[in-house]
């Protein structure tokens, strides 16, 4: 049983796979449950870079680009992701898709689900590529 | 109860079988009843005291010998204990890579050596105090611990693992209602801990290092920095603005 934790604006935003009882809710936050495994649930959403999850990818400037892939559990065609607030929609083929990254300018990609009350931004929800000299 | 139960018998007294009841009672039960308590040797049998392993150059083990604190057990209802360093014989170990299982024996007085196998099977004469690890040539030498030794007890609280994203506060109960003694704040990037486990004592940004978690007698409050590369962990062997974190906290005496 997964446990979800919601804040005020119904985005997702952590969970764990026990009843979270130990969890101290801040004004306007919820809770749902989910019939899942930790592992699979985590799985509904995933970002990768050079198979890299969880931690900021960094790539020197100039290098080859970055190709992000977007994994998702669930059966969609398409998926949205924010890439530093512009959302742009990923095809996904057997719940894979890509995005591609260019090394040509310094800074960071801040890539996360879009749709944050289907998805959670945090865990593998969550992937930063940054540029660097 | 009244202990002991039994009563000193003056000089031409016939004895009662009270008397030897009594006296078997307070000897057997410290005077309780034999449906109230076990034997006193069973109790006993279970009791080991100041009994470490210690790897012993080259390839041997030993339970070092301290006179204040010797290490005591009963095997086969005989009280033994070490009046020296016990070592076990060199050439002891041998073949493909494996756990040994490392017993104390009853010698014929009232101490013990040591034998070792790779059988955990208890053969009469013999108790199973440890074990160790031999890779084929060597054994290693942090493998070798005694089942006696008093290790660090489990966390009084673990928050498992639950997800986490940079700039968010995450505020979790303990409910020890005292302050933790020890915290430790773990991040992985595998839901499930598969990962290597981080322990995050800072979060970016790196302008602004902080360590993110405050606690008190009752709740462990985490709050990530905003930074979307730095903010859940900034560290060897890797930084992150996600991933897992999981929380451990010990009581205090």
């Amino acid at each position: 049983m997964i446990t979800v934790i919601r804040d005020s604006a119904g985005n997702i935003k952590t969970y764990a796979e026990h009843a979270l009882d130990d969890y101290n809710f801040a004004m306007g936050e919820t809770r749902d449950t989910v019939d899942s495994t930790l592992l699979d649930y985590s799985q509904r959403f995933m970002l990768q870079a050079a198979g890299v999850l969880g931690q900021t990818v960094y790539v020197k400037q100039g290098g080859d680009d970055v190709t992000v892939g977007v994994s998702t559990s669930l059966r969609m065609d398409a998926v949205d992701v924010d890439i530093n607030g512009t959302i742009e929609r990923v095809p996904l083929t057997d719940g894979l898709g890509e995005i591609v990254l260019s090394t040509e300018n310094i800074g960071q990609f801040i890539i996360t689900p879009a749709d944050r009350k289907m998805f959670c931004a945090a865990g593998n929800g969550i992937l930063v590529v940054e540029v660097i000299t | 109860m009244t202990y002991p139960t039994s009563s000193e018998v003056a000089g031409g007294q016939p004895t009662l079988a009270a008397h030897y009841n009594n006296l078997r009672k307070d000897a057997l039960y410290l005077g309780n009843l034999s449906t109230e308590s076990i034997p006193f040797g069973s109790f006993l049998a279970g009791v080991v005291t100041g009994m470490k392993l210690e790897y012993l150059a080259t390839n041997r083990v030993k339970v070092p010998h301290v006179a204040a604190a010797p290490a005591r057990l009963m095997i086969d209802g005989y009280m033994l204990q070490s009046y020296a360093d016990v070592e076990l014989p060199a050439g002891e170990f041998a073949g493909a890579a494996a756990t040994w299982y490392i017993f104390a024996v009853r010698a014929s007085n009232s101490t013990f050596t040591l034998s070792v196998s790779t059988s955990s099977a208890v053969v009469p004469g013999t108790r199973l105090i440890g074990q160790c690890y031999w890779d084929g040539t060597n054994v290693t030498a942090g493998s070798v611990f005694s089942y006696f030794q008093h290790e660090m007890p489990a966390a009084d609280y673990d928050s498992g693992y639950f997800a986490v994203t940079y700039n968010t506060t995450y505020a979790k109960v303990h409910n020890l209602k005292t302050l933790p003694a020890v915290v430790v704040l773990l991040h992985n990037t595998s839901a499930t801990g598969a990962a290597v486990n981080s322990v995050v004592c800072n979060v970016g940004p790196t302008t602004g290092l902080r360590v993110p978690y405050y606690y008190d007698a009752t709740t462990i409050t985490c709050e990530t920095g905003n930074d979307a590369a730095n903010g859940t962990l900034l560290g060897r062997p890797a930084n992150s603005g996600g991933g897992y974190y999981r929380i451990l906290a010990w009581r205090s005496a």
